[in-house]
C-alpha cells in the first residue's frame, strides 16, 4: 500500500515537473498549445453531434435546422483545417524553444557538477544516463500534452456514449481493459529486453562503426581484421534478431486477438442501434453518431493507453532526472578568500584517493613549494603526479591532511578565484574543433580578440610556427568537425597550442604535465628554456618522464609509494644515488 | 529523363538487396500494400449499404444485420491485413538493413585509404552511414505510391460519375498546396543544409560542457557562462532564421489549406443538397464523403512521395550507388608470390595526402634490408609517420616507387604485404574488448592462443602489471563499455598492450612509431632494449623523439622539409655535425650536464 501510495506521488511529482517544464520552456507558445489543443479536442466532437443533426434534418425533411447545422458544421470543418495549420507553426517554434532550454538546463548543470562525477566509468555511464534522461524529457512533455487530449477525449466520448445506452459505455471500456493489460504488459516487456540486450546491442553498433574511425582503418588494413569484426557483427546480430523476431510475431498475433474483442463494441453498438431505428426510437443520424462516438472512444482509449505507458515507463527517468538536478554545484563547497597571485603552496600530510577506487593514490604526502621555485615531479607511470596537480586545483578534496595556500587551507579560498591563479597544460590536453582563436584563448576567454596578447602567447609557446603561413590566421578553423577546409594538427603540434594556451593567461603560476611528450628536440629545447630561463618572478611546476627537462629545476620532488620519496636539486639527487639517479642514469647511459 | 533512368537504378538496386536478403516476402508486402489501401473504401461501402437498408421503404432486418456483419467483418480483416502488412515490412526492413550494413562493411574493408580519406569519399561515407533507410523505404515508397493511385483511382471514378465538375475542382484546388508544400520543403531543405556548421557549431559547444573530456578545462577556467554564451549566440541566429522560414511557410500553407478544403466544403454542401432533394439515398451521403476524403488525401499524398522520390532520395540513393561502385584497394591481375622479406626500397617517392596541396614527401629515397635497424628522424611535421604509411600501402604514392623484394608493391598481394609488418602506431586503437582480443588483433586466427599472447604481454612490460589484478584474466573487458566490471588502463599501459599487440604479429618488419611517449623512464629502457634486440632476420624501424633510439640503429635517415637531408650511421652522423648532431646534441647536454656548469 506505502509502495503504491509513494509511486503515485511520484508519478504526480513528475507530472507537475513535466508540465511545469513545458510552461518555463516558453510560456507563450505553451498557452497557444493548450488554446489549440482544447480546441481541436472539442470542435470534432461538436462536429460529430452536428452531423446528426444534418442527416436527421434530411429524413424529417426540416429544411432550416438542417441549413443552420451545415453552415455551422463545415465553418467549424474548416477552422480545424486552419487551426491545424497554425499548430504545426506552433508546435515547430515551441520545439525549438523547448529543446534550447532542456540544453540550457542540461549544460549548466553538467558543467557545474564537480570534475568527480565525471571519474570512473560508471560515472560515466552516469553522465551519459543523465544525457539521454534529457532526451528522453524532452520527448516526455510532449506526452504530457498527448495524455491530456486524449484524456479529454475519452472523457467526453464516454458521456456520450453513456447517455445513449450506459451499459454499451462500460463493455466498451470493459473490452478495453484486456487491451490495455496486454499493452502494458507488452510495453514492459520490450523495456526489459531492450535493458537486457543493451549490451549486445551496443557491442553490435561497435562492431559495425570501426569501419568509420581512421585510426581503427590504418590497423584493420594493416592486421587484416576487417573479416574478423564483420563476423562478430553478424553473430551478434543474429543472435538478437532471432530473441527479437519471436516476440515480435507472437505480439502481432496477440494484438490481432484483442482487437477483435475491441471491435467488437462496435458489434454491439450498430447491432442496438440498428434495432432501436427499426422501431424507430432514433433516427438514422443517430446511428451513425452513437458508431462515431464509440470508435472514437476506443480510438482515443487506445492512445490514452500508450501514451500513459510510456509516461510510466520512463517516470523512472525522469525522477532520475530530478536528482540529478538536485545535485550541489560545485561552486558551493567554494570558500571566499581570495588568494595572491603567486602563494607558497604547502600538502600536509594528504591522503587521497579517487572517489569509487580502492587503492590509494597519496598517502601522507607533504611538501612546499615556495613562490618563484622551478619544481620537477618525477616519479613512475601512475605514481601520483596527476593526482597533486589536480588537488592543487581543488578538482578533489584530499581524504584527510590538508592543503595550504599561503599558511591558509585550500578550502577557505573561492575555488575559481584559486584556479584563476595558474596557467596549465594538462597531459590529456583537448584537441578542441574550434577557431584557433577560441582554442587559445579559453584560458582567459574575454580576451579572445585580443590579437596582440595572442600572439604573444604563440611566439612564447613556439606555436607561431605552425600557423605562420595560414591564410585566416586565428580565425583559422581546427579539426573537420564543422569545417571542410580545418587544419588537422599533429600531437606535437597540439601541444604547442595548448602550451600557447597556457601562456595566454600570463599567469604567474605554471603548471605543465608532459608538456613535450610529442614534441621534437628543438621544441623541447624552446619551452624549457623558457620555463627556467626567462621566467624570473614565476613558479613553475612540470612533470616529465624525460628527465633532462627537469634537470635545470630549482628542486626535483620524486613520488612514489603516494608520498615524496627523494626531494633535493639534480646533484644532490645524483648524489643520493636513490631511485632519481637510477631513473635518470637509465636515460643518460644512452647518451654517454 | 535522366532523373527517371537514375530512379530506376536506384529502385533495381534497392530491389535486388530486398530480394537477396529477405525474398519473396517483398512481393506479399506489396500485394497486402493495395489490398489494404483500398479497405478504407471497403469500409465506407458496407456502412453504406446498412444505413441505405435501413432507410428503404421496407427495412429488412436481417438484410440490415447481414451488412452490419460485413461492416465488421471488413474492420477485422483490415486489422489483420494491417497487422500482417507490419510484420512483412519489419522482417523486410531488418533484413534487408543487415545486409546493407554488411555490403557496407565489406566495402569499407577494402576501399583506400586515399578514397575514405578524401573529402569527396567522407561524404560519400556519410550518406552511405545512414543510406540503409533511403535504400529500404524508396522501395516502400514506390509501393505506397501504387497502392494509393489504386485508392485514389476508384474513389475518383465513383465521385466522377457523381459529378464530374465537382470531382475535377477538387483535383485542381489540392494542386498549389501540393506545389507550395514541395517548394517550402525544399527551402526548409536547403536551410538545413546551409545551417549544418552552425548547428554542428552550438553542438559543440554542448559538448564542451557536458563531456568529461573537456571537463577539467571547463571547470579550470569556469567556462561555464562564456561557452553558454557562445553556444546561446550560434543558436539564436539558427531559431531565427527558422522562424523566418515558419512564418512564411505557415501563411502560404493556410492560403493553400483554405484553397484546397473550400472544395471539399463545397462538394460536402452538394451532396447534403443532393440528398435532401432525395436524387441520392442517405447511404450515399457517408459513401461520398467518405470517398471524397480519400481522393483528395491519396492524390496530396501519392504527389508527395513522388516529390521526395525525386528530390532527396535520389541524392542519397546516388551516392549509395556510387559508394558500391568506387573500385578497392586490391587492383586485379596476376600477383607475385611473397614468402619472406628481403627488402623494401623507397625511390624518388613524392606524396600529398588526398585532400590537401601540400606535398608531406619530395623525392624520399632509402632502402631498408632484411636484418636492418632503421631509424627515421625529423622535427615534428617532416613526414615520418607517413613514410610509415606509405610502407604499409596504406596510400599510394603521387611520383615515385616502393620496390619489395626488388618488385613495385603493387604486383603483390597488398594483404600478403601487410602480413610481413607490425605496427605500433602513434595513434594506435583502444580496443574497447578483452584482453585476449586487444592482444591479439593484430592476429586473430591465433586468439586462443594463450602462451602466445602472455608472451607478448610480457615482453611488453606489462604482464605483472595488469594481468594478477584481472578477475576473468584474458578474457577480462579492458573498458566499462562492454562489461560493468571491466578494468580502465592508464594512458602509459594502453601503450604498453599496443606494444603487445605489435609484438603478438611476429610480423618480418616491426615498426615503432613514439612507442614510448607516455612512458615513465623504466618501460622507455625496456622499449628500446626490446628494440637493440631484435634478431634473427627480424627487421626494425623506429621513429621517436628520443634521439639516443638511434644510437642502436645501423642506419639513420633524417628528414626535413619531406626530404631527406642526412643518412648514414650513429657516428657517421655526428660527426657530419648536421641537423642530426644538432638534434643529439641538444638531448644529449642535458644529461651529461656537469655541476659547475649550472
Amino acid at each position: 500500500m506505502n509502495k503504491i501510495k509513494k509511486f503515485f506521488s511520484g508519478l504526480l511529482k513528475n507530472i507537475w515537473f513535466g508540465i511545469k517544464t513545458c510552461f518555463l520552456a516558453s510560456k507563450t507558445y505553451f498557452l497557444l498549445k493548450i488554446i489549440i489543443l482544447l480546441s481541436t479536442t472539442a470542435v470534432p466532437m461538436i462536429n460529430i453531434w452536428l452531423w446528426k443533426e444534418v442527416i436527421n434534418g434530411i429524413i424529417d425533411r426540416e429544411e432550416e435546422k438542417l441549413f443552420l447545422a451545415l453552415v455551422i458544421y463545415l465553418a467549424l470543418k474548416l477552422s480545424v483545417y486552419i487551426l491545424e495549420q497554425v499548430n504545426e507553426y506552433v508546435n515547430s517554434r515551441y520545439e525549438d524553444h523547448l529543446q534550447f532550454y532542456i540544453e540550457n538546463i542540461m549544460m549548466d548543470k553538467t558543467s557545474r557538477m564537480d570534475l568527480s562525477f565525471f571519474d570512473s566509468a560508471k560515472m560515466g555511464d552516469k553522465v551519459r544516463h543523465a544525457r539521454s534522461n534529457f532526451g528522453v524529457m524532452y520527448q516526455l512533455t510532449n506526452f504530457v500534452f498527448a495524455i491530456v487530449s486524449s484524456f479529454i477525449n475519452v472523457i467526453a466520448a464516454l458521456i456520450i456514449v453513456c447517455t445513449y445506452k450506459w451499459w454499451i459505455g462500460l463493455i466498451t471500456v470493459v473490452l478495453l481493459i484486456p487491451y490495455l493489460i496486454y499493452h502494458k504488459k507488452h510495453a514492459d516487456k520490450l523495456l526489459e529486453m531492450e535493458k537486457e540486450q543493451l549490451r549486445d546491442n551496443r557491442k553490435q553498433t561497435y562492431y559495425r562503426e570501426v569501419f568509420y574511425d581512421n585510426n581503427l582503418q590504418f590497423e584493420i588494413k594493416l592486421h587484416n581484421t576487417g573479416k574478423f569484426f564483420i563476423e562478430k557483427y553478424k553473430n551478434m546480430w543474429n543472435k538478437l534478431y532471432r530473441i527479437n523476431r519471436k516476440e515480435e510475431v507472437r505480439s502481432g498475433i496477440m494484438d490481432v486477438v484483442i482487437m477483435m474483442g475491441v471491435i467488437l463494441s462496435d458489434l454491439i453498438v450498430l447491432v442496438v442501434s440498428v434495432f432501436d431505428v427499426l422501431a424507430k426510437r432514433i433516427g438514422i443520424g443517430d446511428l451513425q453518431y452513437n458508431l462515431s462516438m464509440v470508435s472514437r472512444l476506443r480510438g482515443e482509449a487506445q492512445s490514452l493507453a500508450y501514451y500513459t505507458t510510456e509516461f510510466l515507463n520512463n517516470n523512472q527517468r525522469l525522477t532520475e532526472l530530478q536528482e540529478f538536478i538536485a545535485i550541489k554545484p560545485e561552486s558551493e563547497k567554494s570558500g571566499t578568500l581570495i588568494p595572491g597571485q603567486n602563494p607558497k603552496i604547502e600538502f600536509c600530510n594528504v591522503t587521497f584517493k579517487y572517489p569509487n577506487a580502492e587503492q590509494y593514490v597519496l598517502e601522507n604526502c607533504s611538501f612546499a613549494i615556495e613562490p618563484n621555485e622551478k619544481i620537477g615531479l618525477i616519479g613512475l607511470n601512475g605514481a601520483g603526479k596527476s593526482t597533486i596537480i589536480k588537488l592543487m586545483f581543488r578538482f578533489y578534496d584530499p581524504e584527510s591532511g590538508c592543503i595550504k595556500l599561503d599558511g591558509v587551507d585550500l578550502k577557505e579560498y573561492n575555488v575559481y578565484a584559486v584556479r584563476k591563479i595558474f596557467g596549465v597544460l594538462f597531459q590529456d590536453y583537448v584537441t578542441y574543433c574550434l577557431p584557433l582563436r577560441e582554442i587559445i584563448a579559453l584560458s582567459d576567454f574575454g580576451n579572445r580578440n585580443n590579437d596582440e596578447k595572442l600572439k604573444r602567447a604563440c611566439d612564447i609557446s613556439g606555436a607561431s610556427e605552425i600557423i605562420k603561413d595560414w591564410e585566416n590566421g586565428f580565425d583559422s578553423v581546427l579539426g573537420r568537425y564543422y569545417a571542410d577546409n580545418g587544419k588537422d594538427l599533429s600531437g606535437g603540434q597540439w601541444q604547442l597550442i595548448g602550451l600557447a594556451r597556457a601562456y595566454f593567461k600570463e599567469s604567474k603560476y605554471m603548471i605543465l604535465d608532459e608538456p613535450s611528450a610529442a614534441l621534437d628536440p628543438i621544441s623541447e629545447d624552446r619551452i624549457f628554456e623558457q620555463l627556467y630561463r626567462l621566467s624570473e618572478g614565476k613558479t613553475s611546476v612540470t612533470i616529465s618522464h624525460r628527465l633532462s627537462n627537469t634537470v635545470l629545476a630549482d628542486r626535483i620532488l620524486v613520488i612514489g609509494d603516494g608520498h615524496i620519496v627523494e626531494q633535493g636539486s639534480h646533484f644532490d639527487l645524483l648524489k643520493q644515488n636513490g631511485k632519481y639517479a637510477h631513473l635518470f642514469n637509465l636515460q643518460a647511459s644512452k647518451y654517454a | 529523363m535522366t532523373k527517371i533512368k537514375e530512379y530506376l537504378k536506384t529502385i533495381r538496386f534497392s530491389l535486388g538487396l530486398i530480394y537477396r536478403s529477405s525474398g519473396l516476402t517483398i512481393v506479399l508486402y506489396g500485394i497486402i500494400c493495395i489490398v489494404n489501401s483500398l479497405f478504407y473504401l471497403a469500409d465506407a461501402y458496407a456502412l453504406k449499404l446498412v444505413v441505405d437498408g435501413l432507410t428503404g421503404n421496407a427495412p429488412d432486418r436481417d438484410y440490415v444485420l447481414i451488412c452490419v456483419g460485413i461492416y465488421i467483418l471488413s474492420l477485422i480483416l483490415r486489422k489483420i491485413m494491417s497487422t500482417v502488412e507490419e510484420l512483412s515490412f519489419s522482417y523486410i526492413n531488418k533484413k534487408a538493413r543487415h545486409l546493407y550494413e554488411c555490403m557496407q562493411a565489406q566495402r569499407l574493408e577494402v576501399l583506400p585509404m586515399s578514397f575514405i580519406d578524401s573529402s569527396k569519399g567522407r561524404d560519400i561515407i556519410d550518406d552511405v552511414r545512414y543510406g540503409a533507410n533511403a535504400t529500404i523505404t524508396s522501395v516502400r515508397r514506390l509501393f505506397t505510391i501504387i497502392a494509393s493511385l489504386g485508392t485514389f483511382t476508384v474513389a475518383y471514378v465513383t465521385l466522377a460519375e457523381f459529378n464530374f465538375w465537382f470531382s475535377l475542382l477538387v483535383i485542381v484546388l489540392v494542386i498549389p498546396g501540393i506545389i507550395l508544400n514541395t517548394v517550402f520543403d525544399r527551402k526548409a531543405e536547403a536551410l538545413r543544409r546551409k545551417q549544418a556548421p552552425d548547428v554542428r557549431k552550438f553542438c559543440y559547444y554542448r559538448w564542451m560542457l557536458t563531456d568529461a573530456w573537456p571537463a577539467k578545462d571547463v571547470r579550470m577556467y569556469d567556462l561555464t557562462d562564456d561557452i553558454k554564451g557562445r553556444y546561446n549566440e550560434e543558436k539564436d541566429d539558427y531559431v531565427r532564421a527558422n522562424k523566418r522560414l515558419d512564418a512564411k511557410k505557415a501563411r502560404m500553407l493556410t492560403l493553400a489549406e483554405v484553397i484546397r478544403r473550400s472544395a471539399e466544403i463545397i462538394f460536402t454542401a452538394f451532396i447534403i443538397y443532393k440528398a435532401f432533394v432525395g436524387e441520392i439515398s442517405i447511404g450515399d451521403i457517408a459513401l461520398y464523403i467518405g470517398f471524397l476524403v480519400q481522393a483528395d488525401y491519396q492524390f496530396w499524398y501519392m504527389s508527395f512521395l513522388t516529390v521526395i522520390s525525386f528530390s532527396w532520395q535520389l541524392d542519397v540513393m546516388k551516392s549509395v550507388l556510387e559508394f558500391f561502385d568506387t573500385s578497392s584497394e586490391e587492383s586485379k591481375g596476376k600477383k607475385r608470390s611473397l614468402d619472406t622479406f628481403y627488402s623494401l626500397e623507397f625511390k624518388d617517392v613524392c606524396f600529398k595526402y588526398p585532400h590537401t596541396e601540400k606535398y608531406i614527401l619530395t623525392g624520399v629515397s632509402f632502402t631498408l634490408n632484411k636484418g636492418d635497424k632503421l631509424s627515421i628522424v625529423g622535427i615534428n611535421g617532416a613526414g615520418k609517420s607517413t613514410i610509415i604509411k606509405l610502407m604499409l600501402g596504406l596510400y599510394t604514392v603521387d611520383s615515385g616507387e616502393i620496390l619489395v623484394n626488388g618488385y613495385p608493391m603493387d604486383e603483390y598481394n597488398i594483404y600478403d604485404i601487410r602480413k610481413m609488418f607490425s605496427a605500433l602506431f602513434q595513434d594506435f586503437v583502444h580496443y574497447p574488448l578483452t584482453l585476449r582480443e586487444s592482444v591479439a588483433m593484430s592476429s586473430v586466427d591465433r586468439r586462443e592462443n594463450d602462451d602466445e599472447i602472455i608472451t607478448a604481454l610480457k615482453q611488453s612490460g606489462v604482464y605483472e602489471d595488469i594481468l594478477p589484478k584481472l578477475e576473468n584474466g584474458l578474457d577480462s573487458y579492458m573498458s566499462r563499455k562492454f562489461d560493468d566490471k571491466g578494468t580502465e588502463l592508464s594512458k602509459g599501459q594502453w601503450q604498453k598492450i599496443a606494444l603487445a599487440r605489435a609484438y603478438f604479429k611476429k610480423a618480418s618488419v616491426v615498426i615503432f612509431d613514439e612507442p614510448s611517449s607516455a612512458l615513465d623512464a623504466e618501460a622507455e629502457d625496456m622499449i628500446f632494449k626490446n628494440f637493440e634486440s631484435i634478431s634473427d632476420g627480424k627487421t626494425g624501424v623506429m621513429i621517436s623523439h628520443r634521439i639516443s633510439s638511434a644510437r642502436m640503429s645501423n642506419k639513420v635517415i633524417v628528414l626535413e622539409g619531406g626530404k631527406i637531408i642526412e643518412s648514414g650511421t650513429h657516428d657517421e652522423l655526428v660527426e657530419l655535425n648536421g641537423l642530426y648532431a644538432k638534434l643529439y646534441n641538444l638531448q644529449r647536454e642535458k644529461y651529461t650536464l656537469k655541476e659547475e656548469a649550472k
